[in-house]
């Protein structure tokens, strides 16, 4: 039981961080690849 | 709330900031037009092109089932527009490729927009809001030529 609560813990999401991450960039590419593109068209 | 709930929820809300600056930015300091509906006025029914200054034209244009009024659209190069467009019935979209121009046209409402075109050419246009069994066929073209002939329309 001692262990478990220890396990929690010491316990971060390091791949769903990663994943959040990596969406948040690809968020941010196509955004700004389809602003960009808007701001040359005028 | 947990660390990486709260670290997960600041991130979302300054990137969302941060798209919508970029808005913001696009419209104040790059003078880019956003779309802007009038509602106060009466629909016009008819369509007219007509010219309102040195390379500036005003088109009243009218979308209904299934084709838009007019379709064919002569400009010359360098002219800057001001769209205002309605519907005559339901409602249908306005889309001009290679332009940042999306609109809807709605019954009951006039959607104004400005563009400017600065490139000689054929900018194609369609609905982009499925409005029946034609809805494909509804489209036209703005045709901007380099010598400055009389602008025209034809549907």
């Amino acid at each position: 039981m001692g262990s478990d609560q220890n396990t929690e813990e010491e316990f971060k999401p390091r791949g769903a961080m990663a994943f959040f991450v990596v969406l948040l960039l690809f968020f941010i590419i196509v955004y700004f690849t389809i602003y960009f593109q808007m701001l040359s068209w005028g | 709330m947990d660390k990486s709930e709260k670290l997960a929820l600041i991130l979302s809300m300054m990137l969302l900031s941060l798209f919508f600056g970029a808005i913001v930015y696009a419209s104040m300091a790059r003078n880019i037009e956003v779309p802007t509906c009038i509602t106060d006025v009466e629909p016009f029914l008819t369509d007219t092109l007509f010219q309102t200054g040195p390379d500036e034209y005003e088109l009243q244009m009218v979308a209904r089932m299934w084709a838009f009024q007019p379709s064919v659209i002569r400009l010359p190069k360098g002219s800057t527009l001001n769209l205002y467009l309605t519907s005559q019935d339901i409602i249908h979209g306005f889309k001009v490729e290679r332009k940042n121009v999306n609109l809807m046209a709605a019954p009951g409402a006039i959607n104004y927009l400005q563009v400017t075109f600065d490139e000689a050419g054929e900018y194609k246009f369609a609905c982009h809001e499925f409005c029946g069994a034609a809805h494909h066929t509804m489209a036209g073209r703005f045709i901007i030529e380099d010598d400055s002939n009389e602008p025209e329309t034809a549907e």
